[in-house]
């Protein structure tokens, strides 16, 4: 992977899918948890985050990539809840996205 | 601080502002003539660019593709655009210094720090965070957290 698919990686991913994971209070609202639901389940038209992912990630049998995709798992897991407005469901996923987000960039920068 | 004009190739930026920085007031430009037009027409205290324009149409990027392919990469048009794409943010920035107006300018990016040094060095007030995290942007822009 060229260091500009990594940089995408990062950003185009780790950073959108924490955009709203990152700042939401103990108690979001409905217009949070709709950006919430955007950002894990629509990241880009038609595609959730865990498809962008898995198609930046060309080599994702690293086992740091390994474990971000079963983190997206979970996450993909959670979307009915999620979108219903499940709080805990909805901190659960944004935990889950804020993790996702310092591990890309921990691959990014390296060991 | 209290009017940030953010400038990005869709709205993830703006919406995040509005929804989790709300004591300040927000506008958004699509591009370096919008956020040109925008400064002179309503002013604003602070920017906060996005860095990768790959969604904007080549018509509306910093930067001519052939020139740039013929000046920086031996006539590669295809490096030239993804080189467009992925420095618009600096050459938008770049094009509003040129029209007069130093206001901060805020990247959510995590540059190097040789990179940000020169940056600075080109741009002269440019910050940058590395995450959408609304505490840390609003302390980068002079405010409390």
């Amino acid at each position: 992977m060229s260091r500009r698919d990594l940089s995408i990686l990062v950003h185009d991913v780790g950073k959108y899918v924490a955009r709203t994971a990152r700042n939401l209070p103990p108690q979001p609202t409905r217009e949070m948890i709709d950006m919430l639901v955007r950002d894990l389940y629509e990241l880009r038209p038609g595609q959730r985050a865990s498809r962008v992912f898995a198609s930046l990630a060309e080599f994702a049998g690293a086992p740091p990539l390994e474990d971000v995709r079963a983190m997206f798992g979970e996450i993909d897991g959670l979307e009915a809840q999620v979108r219903a407005g499940a709080l805990a469901a909805v901190m659960r996923a944004a935990a889950i996205a804020r993790d996702i987000e310092t591990r890309l960039r921990a691959v990014a920068v390296g060991p | 601080m209290s009017r940030l004009l953010v400038i990005e190739d869709g709205d993830e930026y703006a919406e995040f502002a509005r929804v989790f920085l709300t004591d300040l007031e927000v506008t958004a430009a699509h591009s370096a003539a919008d956020a040109i037009e925008a400064l002179r027409t309503h002013g604003a205290d602070a920017l906060l660019i996005d860095l990768r324009f790959d969604r904007a149409p080549p018509s509306a990027l910093v930067g001519d593709v052939e020139s740039t392919a013929a000046r920086l990469f031996g006539g590669d048009c295809e490096r030239a655009r993804r080189y467009l794409q992925d420095e618009q943010g600096t050459l938008i920035l770049a094009d509003v210094r040129a029209a007069g107006f130093a206001l901060p300018a805020l990247f959510v990016h995590d540059f190097p720090p040789r990179r940000l040094a020169n940056l600075r060095r080109l741009y002269g007030d440019v910050t940058a965070v590395p995450s959408l995290d609304a505490a840390t942007i609003r302390r980068a822009l002079g405010g409390s957290p």
